[in-house]
């Protein structure tokens, strides 16, 4: 009778020790897998450097730009941005020649934002980009001064 | 015999607090684990952004400065050709090297402040300061002639 009841403890110990196992186990399963997908992803970066491409290579034809194609419907159609989209991102084009000529597409208020830091700051990239200029059959040289601010927190971040 | 079980039970009870410890001590490696590929992982999407958007920048600006058009004398006579005749011109007679040299610093200082790297056979301009991210172009000529231009990664 002592030796049955002393078996049948042993068993609830057991039992006890197995299912705190089973447990132990669930909650590291259950944090590795919440760890691994909780980190934040930035493709904004990845967005903004594709964005700058597409432009630079709509806008010009092996690196030479004409002073036609240098304005904000044709920066708008290179840059592939719907309605919704005017309102995530600036774009801010200057062109440096002779003279000088300037694009801006979108939020003008996300440029103020670009350099500072905290979360819900818009990604920016600046590029500078020397170029041909073709005005009236010649070519003259050119400085571009490309920004790109995309805020998109919700879809990129 | 009573002492024989009293052995193997704590021999079980070893064995059972060794099996916990090893699986305690592998969640917490497949934590870190996943920690530190998650973070590296997002690092990637931005260095490698910077590194494709200096190239492409690189690349734009040294297909331009190929085919600047520049002034040049040449046998007291004055003449309107590319870069790329020029350095052609400066591999095939090294008095213009100097020419080619100036007319380089002309063209890129205003847009880039002295903040790039140019090698153009037998030309090298060497003004840079960190880490440049370099991207090249073949001009055609006898020897085909390698120019290789860098930006520094932002």
């Amino acid at each position: 009778m002592k030796n049955k009841k002393a078996v049948l403890g042993g068993e609830t110990v057991m039992w006890i020790y197995r299912f705190l196992l089973i447990g132990i186990m669930l909650i590291g399963f259950i944090a590795v897998i919440s760890n691994f997908y909780s980190v934040k992803y930035d493709t904004r970066p990845a967005e903004s450097a594709l964005l700058a491409r597409r432009i630079i290579n709509c806008i010009s034809i092996n690196s030479i730009v004409e002073i036609k194609a240098f304005n904000s419907d044709k920066v708008s159609e290179c840059a592939g941005l719907g309605k919704e989209e005017t309102n995530e991102i600036y774009i801010d084009a200057l062109l440096n020649y002779s003279s000088s000529s300037r694009v801006a597409i979108g939020d003008f208020t996300l440029k103020a934002l670009c350099g500072s830091k905290g979360e819900y700051v818009p990604s920016c990239l600046n590029q500078k980009y020397y170029l041909l200029l073709k005005q009236n059959g010649n070519l003259e040289r050119a400085k571009l001064d490309l920004l790109i601010a995309i805020k998109k927190l919700e879809k990129n971040v | 015999m009573f002492k024989g079980n009293k052995k193997a039970q704590i021999g079980e009870t070893m064995t059972l607090g060794l099996a916990t410890l090893i699986i305690i001590f592998l969640i917490i490696v497949f934590f870190l684990i996943s920690t530190f590929i998650g973070g590296g992982a997002s690092k990637n999407i931005e260095s490698e952004s910077k590194a494709i958007s200096v190239k492409e920048e690189a690349t734009t600006s040294l297909l331009a400065y190929l085919q600047t058009p520049v002034n040049i004398t040449i046998n007291e006579k004055e003449q309107n050709i590319s870069i790329a005749d020029l350095i052609r011109l400066a591999t095939a007679n090294r008095s213009y090297e100097k020419v080619l040299q100036e007319k380089s610093k002309e063209i890129l200082d205003p847009v880039y402040k002295g903040k790039y790297a140019l090698h153009a056979l037998p030309l090298e301009i060497v003004s840079v300061i960190g880490r440049p991210s370099f991207v090249s172009m073949l001009i055609p000529s006898k020897k085909p002639i390698n120019v290789i231009f860098g930006l520094i990664e932002k």
